[in-house]
């Protein structure tokens, strides 16, 4: 086999964004100390906004890491190292979940948990506010099995995306390249359909939680299409930086960069009709259960989201991305992405807050703060195990569709 | 080229990795698919015969029932208060659904590059086109004045009627009949190019002139060539979306309402996922039968197959999810009626459809997960069969369960489908087939230039791997893999 030995690559785009993500991170940081000492509530219901937004993006790239193994293709190839990089901020996410998980534990004592679930006043029988349905969810919705759950799927994700690393790099270091990508390609078979399971749960007990009483079964799929166009909309962006390396610069054509736009213009889709779906069934179905999450969504400020949701989030991109053109253009690519990924925060707001400021729309410093610090974190992982592995899996066999494309020019 | 003379079919050996066996030229495509609908009536196989035989005894239940429903109404069915949905809602959301894997072949798998498709996409869309025409019958015959249909449709009228566009069921109207027109102008405008193919090789007049008014004027000019791809790639991106709006529009029929287990906001995409699913599963029931009996063997090799099968597996899984959805909220709920339902579904008196859906839906696709079954043909076709009655029976767990033991237990009542709710259904394959056998017997069932295209992009990727350099481990890494050089539509 002609194998090569790729170096390590010292790459001075990537070093600029480790040390932007570390600046993001160490001033979030920051300000996340600061809010908890002077605002410990504000600051636990902050971080769960930031840590549920910032989720997106290892999970995103996990979930196409598996799917592009599974599936091939130019695009694949192109951004498997990125995605590589970016799976495997989760288990520093694990530790970073660790504040939610104290938070389900009330551990910061506050008069109401920020889960109803966690609130003994509401789930004893007998006690004043007591709340039977809350109560019956609690085999499921208690503190120490939110927190074993947690736990299981760190621990399933961070598995996954070490061992595609690991078996990825082997193929630069030459091991057999066919071997190693039917193994990749097993691993994510059996992957995707824990992956769907575990990251819906996840979304429940995170996100869908935080309203007791409420449930949509579709809120699993949401968080997945969400974490998917938050994906691709972040690998658009740094593709801007990897594009003008040697390695880049040599291999890669327009046509991989054309096929990630279609897949974000597909997402942007996705996210309308998920969102959509949704409401037209509760708001028509008009039951006393479900559709208060819509109600609390629609007052005060709220309203303002939903405008900019339903125009900046599905139609402006809609038309952006709808030509041929636009796509194959890198730079107008990252330009609606990073419109894409602000509407994303949006999005994750419009979700999560209005569930602590039902009547009017409040935003504190520290809703910044927290996806702030923990986005630099992420940041600075990914751009650190970027610089960790040659930028492209050179020898997998994947790499022949890439060359196919066009690679030579 | 003279016509209808049998080609030696040199059997090839199929280790499944290749979509075009070798040792095919333009020639031997244009014959062995064109000379099918070309064979004098005088010389038509047995077997076809035969199945059209069957087939057309069917259709002749199907006339007989609607006109004895239409003498006697929708009583002659086995539909009740509280069950006023049954067989004929059943049979028409199993119907659509099959049909979505045409769309999804011929538009999607277009956009997307997938070279395969070539040699599926003609016959799937038929099979969508002769689907859809099932499932358009039951929400008209269900009408109770079939005859009066047209009043779906909203139109400036004397009565001062219009239909309410708030429900789902209005909404059906628009979708099913865009859908409908869609998929039959994609479809024939595919067949344009074929038709002139047999035009050029027609000996008889006749054929040669009813083809030739088929072809429109076709000459095969660049500039023909061009227009046909430009159309149809604006007819794939048209028909894209009607592959994920129809089944979604289909769900929120149920989904809008507030009845236990229909309520459920999971139901749009996993109705889409289950329609694709169930197209699949009967693709292949459907295409592994006629390759065997017309030879295609080469055409439609084993690695086809083998895609298909992940397909309807990847389907599937998306469906066993919603399946585990449902069971998940009814226990999180918290809800009286949303536990009675699961209850009811896995205890009541027709526990045993759940039990079969979660058969034949959940366990007997997990072999799918393993090369060696999916290369496996008559386990292919046992799975596909299951998949299809799974399908059906999941229609039936929604509706019929759902609707026999609503809110008040004073008015549950049993649903019992009655002879005339299953010859309907019977007859409705009959029409299928008909139109089947119709098909395949006057219209090229494997698109012919499509092919042509296929085997002259298959002999170049070839050669260009015969000249490549990585070639150390003697293993062809990309063998049969789509080439995105190679594109037909960008």
């Amino acid at each position: 086999m002609a194998t090569t030995t790729f170096p390590q690559t010292r790459v001075p785009q990537l070093n600029r964004m480790q040390l932007l993500g570390i600046g993001a991170a160490v001033v979030g940081l920051a300000l996340l100390a600061l809010g908890f000492v002077t605002n410990t509530l504000q600051f636990a219901k902050s971080y769960i906004f930031g840590f549920y937004f910032t989720m997106a993006f290892p999970l995103g790239c996990l979930g196409f890491l598996m799917i592009q193994h599974l599936t091939g293709g130019a695009w694949g190839v192109t951004v498997r190292r990125m995605l590589e990089a970016g799976a495997l901020a989760l288990p520093i996410f694990f530790i970073l979940s660790l504040p939610v998980i104290l938070a389900a534990y009330n551990t910061f004592g506050f008069d109401h948990p920020i889960y109803h679930w966690a609130d003994p006043n509401i789930v004893t029988p007998g006690a004043p506010e007591f709340d039977p349905i809350v109560a019956h969810k609690v085999p499921w919705m208690s503190a120490p099995w939110f927190a074993g759950r947690m736990l299981i799927y760190f621990l399933l994700w961070s598995t996954i995306a070490i061992l595609l690393r690991r078996w990825s790099l082997g193929q630069d270091r030459g091991d057999d390249p066919v071997a190693a990508a039917t193994r990749m390609r097993r691993l994510s078979g059996i992957g995707v359909a824990l992956f769907v399971l575990t990251v819906t749960f996840f979304a429940f007990d995170v996100g869908m939680s935080l309203d007791a009483h409420w449930y949509s079964t579709i809120y699993g799929a949401h968080y997945m299409g969400n974490s998917g166009l938050t994906a691709l909309a972040f690998l658009i962006i740094a593709l801007t930086q990897l594009r003008r390396t040697a390695t880049f610069e040599e291999h890669v054509p327009v046509k991989p960069i054309h096929d990630l736009g279609k897949l974000m213009f597909a997402f942007t889709i996705l996210w309308t009709y998920l969102s959509f779906g949704q409401y037209v069934i509760i708001w028509s179905g008009d039951v006393a259960e479900f559709t208060p999450w819509y109600l609390r969504r629609i007052e005060g400020g709220w309203l303002f989201f939903v405008i900019a949701l339903i125009f900046v989030t599905f139609f402006v991109p809609f038309f952006l991305l709808l030509g041929r053109k636009p796509k194959r253009n890198l730079n107008y690519l990252a330009g609606v992405a990073t419109l894409i990924l602000a509407m994303r925060f949006v999005d994750m707001m419009w979700i999560i807050l209005p569930e602590f400021h039902p009547t009017v729309a409040e935003i504190s410093w520290l809703d910044f703060a927290a996806p702030l610090g923990l986005l630099g974190i992420f940041l600075a992982i990914w751009a650190w195990n970027m610089q960790r592995a040659a930028l492209l899996p050179l020898n997998d066999p994947q790499m022949e569709g890439l060359q196919a494309a066009g690679g030579h020019h | 080229m003279a016509q209808a003379q049998p080609l030696p079919t040199t059997p090839q050996a199929d280790t499944g990795d290749l979509y075009l066996l070798p040792g095919e030229t333009y020639t031997t495509i244009s014959q062995k698919i064109g000379d099918v609908p070309l064979t004098p009536p005088l010389k038509t196989p047995r077997g076809w015969l035969l199945g059209f035989a069957v087939a057309f005894a069917m259709l002749m239940v199907f006339f007989v029932s609607v006109t004895w429903l239409f003498i006697r109404g929708v009583g002659i069915w086995g539909i009740n208060i509280p069950v006023g949905w049954g067989m004929d809602i059943i049979n028409f959301v199993w119907w659509i659904g099959i049909g979505h894997a045409g769309t999804l072949i011929s538009a999607i798998l277009l956009l997307l590059n997938q070279g395969w498709r070539n040699s599926i996409n003609r016959f799937a869309e038929a099979m969508t086109l002769f689907a859809v025409a099932c499932a358009g019958m039951y929400p008209i015959l269900h009408l109770g004045r079939p005859w009066l249909f047209y009043w779906l449709i909203p139109y400036p009228n004397t009565h001062g009627m219009w239909p309410n566009f708030r429900s789902a069921l209005d909404w059906d109207v628009f979708a099913i009949s865009t859908y409908a027109s869609v998929s039959l102008v994609f479809w024939l405008v595919g067949l344009i190019p074929d038709f002139a193919t047999l035009r050029d090789r027609a000996t008889n007049i006749w054929v040669k002139r009813a083809y030739g008014i088929a072809a429109l004027g076709w000459r095969g000019s660049a500039r023909h060539w061009h227009r046909y791809e430009m159309a149809s790639l604006l007819l794939a991106g048209l028909s894209t979306p009607l592959v994920v709006s129809v089944h979604s529009i289909i769900s929120l029929d149920f989904a809008i309402s507030q009845v236990p287990g229909w309520q459920v906001t999971v139901f749009p995409p996993y109705f889409v996922a289950g329609a694709v699913f169930a197209g699949f599963a009967m693709v292949l029931l459907l295409m592994i039968p006629i390759r065997q009996f017309y030879g295609y063997q080469n055409y439609i090799t084993l690695r086809h197959l083998d895609v298909m099968a992940k397909v309807m597996l990847a389907t599937g899984m998306i469906v066993v999810y919603g399946y585990f959805m449902e069971v998940w909220a009814s226990l999180y709920s918290g809800n009286t009626y949303e536990e009675y339902l699961l209850y009811n579904r896995i205890n009541g008196p027709s526990a045993w459809a759940y039990y079969g859906l979660l058969f034949c839906n959940a366990l007997a696709i997990q072999p799918l997960w393993f090369k060696r079954v999916r290369h496996n043909v008559p386990a292919l076709l046992i799975i596909s069969l299951l998949v299809s009655v799974g399908m059906w029976l999941e229609r039936y767990v929604i509706i019929v369960i759902s609707l026999q033991r609503e809110f008040l237990p004073s008015s549950w009542d049993l649903y019992v489908p009655t002879i005339w709710d299953w010859s309907l259904y019977l007859g409705t394959f009959g029409l299928f087939f008909t139109l089947t056998f119709l098909f395949i017997r006057v219209l090229p069932m494997i698109n012919i230039f499509e092919m042509r295209l296929f085997q002259y992009q298959e002999n170049e990727r070839r050669r260009r791997r015969e000249h490549a350099t990585h070639g150390d481990t003697g293993r062809d890494i990309v063998t049969g893999k789509a080439d995105p050089s190679a594109a037909s539509a960008d």
